[in-house]
Formats: C-alpha cells, sequence, structure tokens
C-alpha cells in the first residue's frame, strides 16, 4: 500500500496568512485563512509593508491553529509547500522563511509552490484535474490562459497586457464609488441593471490576450462626462455594462482556446472566479460545445493555503523541491 | 544549553552558537539585501559544522530590531518559528540594547544611523533597563546626551554576543506568538492617516 503524503500549505502571497494540511493532494484535513482585509480597506487597497508587518504577527499563531483544528503534530507532515511567488515580496517572504524554518528544524522536504498552480490546483480538491485541460486563472493580480497536458506541466497560451482582471474590477468599483474590494459588489449590482451604455469590449481580436486598462479609462470618462453634463449615473447599468463586456471577451477567447487546442476540459481559478456573471456565461457556453468546466468552491476562489498544499503534492511527485535558500520571488512566471 | 544568536537587522549578518555563554561558532557575513536567501542556509551550516543538531538548541536570541525592516523581518520570523516549533526559551533583544551590552557607564545612548538626520536613539542606565527607545534627530540625541552626560554608543561597536547570552540567560522567555519586530517607526500609510 502506498503510503499516505501530508503535505503542510503555506501561503502569505498578499494579504491572507493561510496554512493547511492537504493528504494526498486532493483531501483538505484542515485550513486556517486568517485574512487582513479589515485593515487594509481602510487605506482603500493593500498596503504591503502594513501587510508584511501583519503576517509576521500572525504565522506562529495560524501554524498552532492549524495543529490543533487538524490534530496533528509537525512530525506527521511528509513536506512543507510554499508560495514562493508572485506576490508582494515583503508578505511572500514571511511565508517562505517560515517554511524553510520548518524544514530546517523537521528535516522535511521543501516544496516551492507557484501561486498560480496553487489557484489552479484549488479545483483538485472539487475533483481529480482531467487532462489535456486550460485554465482560466482570473483574480486580483492575474489575467491567464493555460494550457495542461498532465499534472503540474504548464504551457501558457494568453495573458493579460497590462492591468489583471480583478484589479479592473476593483478600479471600476473605486470610480463608482463602492468600497475596497469593490469587485464583487460589482458583480453583484451587474445582477440589477441593464445594458445600456456604450463601452467597447476590450482587446476583441484574434489572439488570446487580454487588456483591461483601456475599458478602466472608459468607465472613467463616462462617469467624468456624465458628471460634467449634470446627468446622474445608474450605477447598476454602468455594472451590468461593464461586467458584460469584460466577461464576453473572456469567455469568447477561452472557448476558443479550447476549440483549437481540441480541450475538453476548462477549469477557472481565482478570486474572479468567484464571479457570478462570469460563472454564468461560461457554464452557458461550455454546455453548447460539450467542455467541462470546473470552478472552485467559493472558500477556495481567494488566496488560502489548501490549494498550495494540493498543487505541492503533484510537485514533490515530480521531484521538485528546494533546499533551504529558496528565495520569495515578486514576478517569477511558471513557463521556464 | 546552546543558544542560537540571530541579528538579521543591518547588512551584516551575524549567526552564531553558544554553549554556557562561550562562543562556539560564529557566520558574520555582509549579504545586502540576501538575507532571504542566505540566513537559514548559514543557520543550517553553522549547526551541522557543529555537529548539533536543531533539536539540540535550547534558547534563540533574536536582535528584533531596528534595523532593515526586511532584515529584522527575516531574522525574526525564522527565530519566532523556530522556538515555537521546538518550546525553547526565545529571547528579543533591541539592536539598540545589543550594542550597549557590555559596556558599564551610567548612561548609556545607543544611536544607529536611519539616514537624512534620522537615529533609532536607546537610552539605558547602567543596569540595562531602557529609558528610551525612539526614532528622533540628531537635536535629539544631542540633548539626551547631554541630559543624562550618557556615553554614546554607535555602530562602530560591536556587539558582544557572549555578554549579551549572559544578560538573555537572566531574562524571561518570551511567549513566540508575542516576539515581534521592533520598527520604532509606523509604516508610511499609517503616518499619513494620522496627519
Amino acid at each position: 500500500m502506498k503510503k499516505d503524503i501530508y503535505i503542510l500549505g503555506i501561503e502569505t502571497s498578499c494579504d491572507e496568512t493561510s496554512m493547511s494540511i492537504i493528504k494526498n493532494g486532493t483531501w483538505e484535513i484542515a485550513t486556517v485563512v486568517l485574512s487582513q482585509i479589515d485593515i487594509h480597506k481602510n487605506y482603500g487597497g493593500v498596503v504591503p509593508e502594513i501587510a508584511s508587518r501583519n503576517h509576521i504577527e500572525n504565522i506562529t499563531i495560524v501554524l498552532e491553529e492549524l495543529l490543533t483544528k487538524s490534530k496533528m503534530q509537525i512530525e506527521d507532515i511528509t513536506a512543507i509547500g510554499v508560495t514562493y511567488g508572485p506576490g508582494l515580496i515583503g508578505s511572500l517572504m514571511i511565508g517562505v522563511e517560515a517554511a524553510k524554518t520548518i524544514s530546517l528544524v523537521t528535516g522535511k522536504p521543501l516544496i516551492p509552490v507557484h501561486h498560480i498552480a496553487g489557484h489552479i490546483y484549488a479545483n483538485n480538491l472539487e475533483h481529480r484535474l482531467t487532462f489535456p485541460l486550460i485554465a482560466l486563472v482570473v483574480s486580483g493580480g492575474h489575467t491567464e490562459l493555460i494550457y495542461m497536458k498532465e499534472d503540474y506541466s504548464f504551457e501558457k497560451i494568453g495573458g493579460t497586457l497590462d492591468d489583471a482582471i480583478g484589479e479592473c474590477y476593483d478600479k471600476v468599483a473605486k470610480i463608482i464609488g463602492l468600497e475596497y474590494p469593490g469587485g464583487p459588489k460589482v458583480d453583484k449590482l451587474a445582477h440589477l441593471g441593464k445594458d445600456t451604455y456604450d463601452l467597447p469590449i476590450p482587446l476583441n481580436d484574434k489572439s488570446y490576450n487580454f487588456s483591461f486598462s483601456g475599458i478602466k479609462s472608459a468607465v472613467i470618462n463616462l462617469v467624468h462626462n456624465e458628471n460634467q453634463r449634470g446627468n446622474q449615473v445608474n450605477i447598476e447599468n454602468l455594472c451590468t455594462t461593464f461586467q458584460n463586456r469584460v466577461v464576453t471577451v473572456l469567455v469568447k477567447k477561452t472557448i476558443s482556446a479550447l476549440k483549437e487546442k481540441n480541450v475538453h476540459n476548462l477549469i477557472v481559478a481565482g478570486g474572479v472566479s468567484a464571479n457570478k456573471g462570469l460563472r454564468e456565461k461560461l457554464t452557458e457556453e461550455c454546455q453548447k460545445e460539450n467542455i467541462e468546466v470546473s470552478f472552485p468552491r467559493i472558500s477556495y476562489c481567494t488566496d488560502n493555503a489548501a490549494m498550495i498544499g494540493a498543487a505541492a503534492y503533484y510537485a514533490y511527485q515530480k521531484g521538485i523541491t528546494s533546499d533551504l535558500t529558496l528565495t520569495a520571488v515578486a514576478t517569477d512566471t511558471l513557463y521556464k | 544549553m546552546i543558544s542560537l544568536f540571530i541579528d538579521t537587522s543591518d547588512s551584516d549578518v551575524s549567526i552564531a552558537l553558544i554553549r554556557d555563554q562561550k562562543i562556539l561558532s560564529k557566520i558574520h557575513e555582509d549579504i545586502p539585501r540576501k538575507h532571504s536567501t542566505y540566513v537559514v542556509k548559514f543557520i543550517e551550516d553553522i549547526l551541522k559544522e557543529n555537529n548539533i543538531t536543531p533539536q539540540d538548541v535550547t534558547e534563540i536570541i533574536i536582535i528584533n530590531g531596528p534595523g532593515s525592516f526586511t532584515g529584522v523581518r527575516i531574522g525574526v520570523t525564522i527565530a519566532k518559528t523556530y522556538a515555537y516549533l521546538l518550546n525553547i526559551r526565545i529571547i528579543p533583544i533591541t539592536s539598540l540594547l545589543a550594542r550597549v551590552i557590555g559596556h558599564k557607564e551610567d548612561y548609556l545612548l545607543s544611536v544607529i544611523d536611519a539616514k537624512h538626520d534620522n537615529y533609532y536613539i536607546g537610552l539605558y542606565d547602567k543596569n540595562y533597563n531602557t529609558i528610551i527607545e525612539k526614532f528622533g534627530n540628531s537635536n535629539e540625541v544631542m540633548k539626551l546626551k547631554e541630559q543624562y552626560q550618557a556615553v554614546v554608543i554607535d555602530k562602530t561597536n560591536a556587539y558582544n554576543i557572549e555578554e549579551i547570552a549572559s544578560y538573555a540567560k537572566n531574562l524571561k522567555s518570551i511567549n513566540p506568538h508575542a516576539v515581534n519586530p521592533v520598527y520604532l517607526k509606523l509604516p508610511q500609510a499609517m503616518e499619513e492617516k494620522q496627519c
């Protein structure tokens, strides 16, 4: 019988201090997520210095809570998986240093995990990934289409040229006066309005790349012009129009990538995979094209260590480990 | 009793193993902006070279700032995680206080340059009780020096690690969860909010 593998996952790339224990890449034993969102919303966004300070205050507390919750001891762990990038360097660092120290003290292997690989493997906690697949990664820091022919193999086929989709949502939310993080609020309002405004579909071409800074500027100009004319902006209608445009382009390019690659499995990952508009439209289009689509459960959409523990298992199967010089990186990519 | 001494608050890093207040081995290297790569590795190396297992360590002495924010955070994260895992003593000592330990004058004024006429300032009595630890300018340094007739200790005075270890021996261990960096400065975003 194969020995069970328990991975301690650690994720501190932005403003969540999270640790999790995952068995054999699919089974969540326990997860702790300590979010700093209430602190950062006072500043209208994540302040890196404050995030880093909070991670260091929380790091051992989160570990203790995890061990209590899982009724496990650190010696029961097979290996440690940690997000080494990309993300906020001062935040990543705290997780990486803690992971290296745990590896040193326990003698357990250290597995570097790419943050996006983690988001993708959040779906593996729902049901085992089926290959080949295409992953649409949509979050506050990423908008990417990735082709995977097998476990832990990543080929980027397209990505944003400027803002990430989640970043664009939050900025649009800010323009219309919604409190940070406003993205989910835009999604909610979009379900209440009508598509009445004249906004362009962003980067509506044959490539698999995205661009969201243009539509953000278009929203700024629209709001500004309406205010100048003394017209009230209909926030709900504006949200509906904006969401329709960005979802249209995301869905269109994702579906054509699937068709071109002749792939029948789509997984959606990242914070914006919680977006209802995107879920509805993708599900509808995938049904038409006979494509299996998988979304992570809402609690796995945002940053968490469960997904890191899941991804780390497959990295470990591939022999990916690091010595104690592992260093956090802000902008590394998956595709070297 | 084996103590692991960690100071990463400046660009030159000190890691030392101390047995019964005597230094067994020491690594001192200037590694500007490379702390995150090498500090844990240095600890692994120094333990191996001395045939000491990570579990043999019974106390961590961590210099928890002020100094380089990043540097301090790296050392403190390692120290508190290490101490938590093994449930061993952990003694945080500020970089300002560490520098005066071993000096015998009545009043000791520890000063670390923080650029642009700013200084981290620590004032201690001869028993190393803290009178003041703050962020200030050169005027405040001069004023404190005169007011207390204090002897100024700056970066040219190296740490006396054995003296620090002896001093630490008499201190009460802190819960690792509560060991955190001493910044003496708010993040910029918070300072701006307060204005």
